[in-house]
């Protein structure tokens, strides 16, 4: 088994990188609202589930079906904004209601997804063939390669983002002290907005360049939920950066665990990674943007 | 606000009209109450420890997968006396909901409603795979009728008579722990923990106390629901079990008395009336669920508290 390691790190690299994009919309839309999105996993499943609906049989483009599907879905984040959340926001409704209310999204998006679109699990081609890549001592398929550069392209380009441009120093500024934010002017509720339009094409983006690898279905969004949340609070809530780094832990600790340890309950061993960090580490390993309070844990 | 006072009539009057109910002689709607009463008693424990002391779970589908097992497999395995085997599923799964309510509901919040999600997912999970013991898919038939000192309840209808003991008798209770000394120092726990630490209320051991106590509902009802189907299937408590459950507490209204029950009875209706529309019954829950919300951030029971309120203030 142990000539298996170099495959098996792999792999979990791979996987880890697109819990790493999830955790990512967790931390962006936690920093911008301080919720944690029960519905995140469901983005990354309308990626995927949407790009095929839009793919068709091959009479569109994959890489317009794709940026369609990624559009799309931002779309549904805005709307779920819209119409979900920011009358609770008005009312300040309190914490849990936020909770509940994601849940319900996180229903109802799959189902309504069931109904209209497909309730069969499907995939669509690799974006450049499936003919496997020698890296040295393992073969990777050059699909994994395009998770690997989208995720490496998307922390550049939201580092960037939040360091070099006015409208993300004024997310970063709403995730330290809303009510300073506000004060100094910056329009909040447009920040928010975009909060949930960043996270949603951030979770489609990983769904987009995952499904190549697996199959995708109506219900495969809850999973990811956990897991991306999992790898969010590995790399400390609201650390960008943390966060692909916490979800390549994830990744490989997943792999490692079914490869060395048991392979029968699936997705019950990275749960159970969740709730031992939960339980012994919930500040996760780097820091977070804003230190939690004792309130927030 | 004495005990007693003022929810005894209601819960006479809701007993008569338990009792009255199989007079229709329709076996659907024996059937559907049966399954509301279920419902209902999982709902009024969550809504003492979510309610009342503010707990979050998304995980006690886990709890009633465990009632249910236990109960399926302590009659058909080990050949216990089904009440027997009920009381034990109950006992034990309150000593799980003890060992892991102490770590677990130290979290708050979004942390508490996630590491329960997680532990529902995975008991359901393990439930479906451990074959040795669970059957794995393929679950456990057989399940003897409940029988109790020689009375067999082998009907939808006896069986629904059970239930709704069961029910009423849990709704009493938790009536009985809201009145309490117990019950204002889960409210005071709900409202502010560190607040109510500091006035002396014992916040961890009253915590895992509500925690454990409503596991049992939970445990309780998933034996009974085992003895309902003469089956186990850890599957029947996936997720949308906790998305049904979630609904009936927020349309009826959470932290009310009523609103379990309220909840309960009408969306254990709408589900069973679907018929061929039966797929979309997740997705009306999900959105019933958000509108209220939205709309009824109080639920029925609350809205309508309110509204009394309001009334008599004014005049």
């Amino acid at each position: 088994v142990l000539s298996l390691l170099p495959l098996l790190v792999v792999n979990g690299v791979v996987f880890g990188a697109i819990y790493g994009l999830n955790a990512v919309g967790f931390s962006v839309m936690y920093n911008a609202t301080n919720i944690i999105n029960f519905a995140q996993g469901e983005f990354l499943m309308l990626g995927g589930m949407l790009t095929l609906l839009f793919y068709g049989d091959g009479r569109v483009p994959l890489p317009v079906a794709a940026a369609g599907a990624v559009l799309a879905t931002m779309l549904i984040g805005l709307l779920i904004e819209r119409a979900a959340i920011r009358p609770l926001w008005r009312r300040r409704a309190k914490d849990w209601t936020y909770i509940f209310m994601l849940f319900a999204v996180a229903t109802v998006v799959p189902n309504a997804v069931m109904l209209a679109i497909s309730r069969d699990a499907a995939t669509f081609p690799a974006f450049s063939g499936t003919r496997p890549l020698a890296l040295g001592p393992v073969t990777v398929a050059p699909q994994a390669l395009w998770v690997l550069g989208v995720t490496a392209v998307v922390a550049l380009g939201l580092h960037g983002f939040f360091n070099h441009t006015l409208t993300g120093k004024a997310m970063k500024a709403i995730a330290v002290n809303r009510r300073a934010a506000a004060w100094m002017g910056i329009p909040v509720e447009r920040m928010v907005a975009l909060s949930f339009a960043l996270s949603a094409g951030l979770g489609a983006l990983a769904g987009v360049v995952v499904t190549p690898l697996i199959t995708t279905q109506f219900n495969i969004g809850l999973p990811f939920t956990l897991k991306g949340f999992a790898a969010a609070v590995i790399g400390g809530l609201g650390n960008i950066g943390g966060a692909i780094v916490g979800g390549l832990i994830l990744g490989v600790l997943e792999a490692l665990s079914t490869a060395f340890v048991s392979s029968m309950y699936g997705d019950a061993v990275t749960y159970g990674i969740l709730l031992v960090i939960l339980l012994v580490r919930p500040s996760g390993l780097f820091r977070p943007l804003v230190e939690l309070t004792q309130e927030e844990l | 606000m004495r005990a007693g006072r003022g929810t005894a009539l209601p819960l006479a009057a809701l007993a008569a009209g338990v009792a009255a109910l199989p007079l229709l002689g329709s076996v659907f709607a024996d059937t559907v109450m049966a399954l509301a009463g279920l419902y209902a008693i999982v709902a009024v424990g969550l809504n003492l420890l979510f309610g009342y002391a503010g707990k979050i779970s998304f995980g006690h589908n886990a709890f009633m997968a465990m009632g249910a097992y236990a109960s399926g497999i302590l009659t058909t395995g080990a050949g216990l006396p089904p009440l027997a085997a009920l009381v034990a599923g109950a006992a034990g799964t309150g000593a799980v909901a003890f060992l892991l309510g102490a770590p677990i509901l130290r979290l708050r919040g979004h942390y508490l409603a996630m590491a329960t999600l997680a532990l529902g997912e995975i008991t359901i999970i393990v439930s479906t795979r451990w074959t040795e013991v669970t059957g794995g898919l393929t679950g456990i038939p057989g399940v003897p009728d409940f029988r109790v000192l020689g009375v067999a309840f082998d009907t939808k209808t006896k069986l629904y008579y059970l239930i709704w003991a069961v029910a009423l008798g849990g709704l009493g209770l938790s009536f009985r722990v809201i009145d309490s000394r117990f019950g204002r120092a889960l409210r005071a726990l709900g409202a502010h923990e560190a607040a109510a630490e500091a006035l002396g209320v014992p916040v961890v051991r009253y915590r895992v106390q509500v925690f454990v106590l409503s596991a049992v509902y939970a445990a309780v009802a998933g034996g009974l629901y085992a003895h309902f189907l003469n089956y186990v299937n850890g599957t029947f408590f996936d997720l949308p079990v906790m998305v049904e459950l979630m609904a009936m507490l927020v349309v009826g209204g959470i932290g009310t008395r009523w609103g379990p029950i309220v909840g309960a009875v009408p969306l254990m209706w709408v589900s069973q009336s679907l018929g061929r529309y039966a797929d979309y019954s997740l997705l009306i829950f999900g959105a019933l669920y958000g509108v209220a919300l939205l709309f009824l951030p109080r639920g029925l029971c609350g809205e309508l508290v309110a509204w009394e309120a309001g009334r008599r203030g004014r005049s």
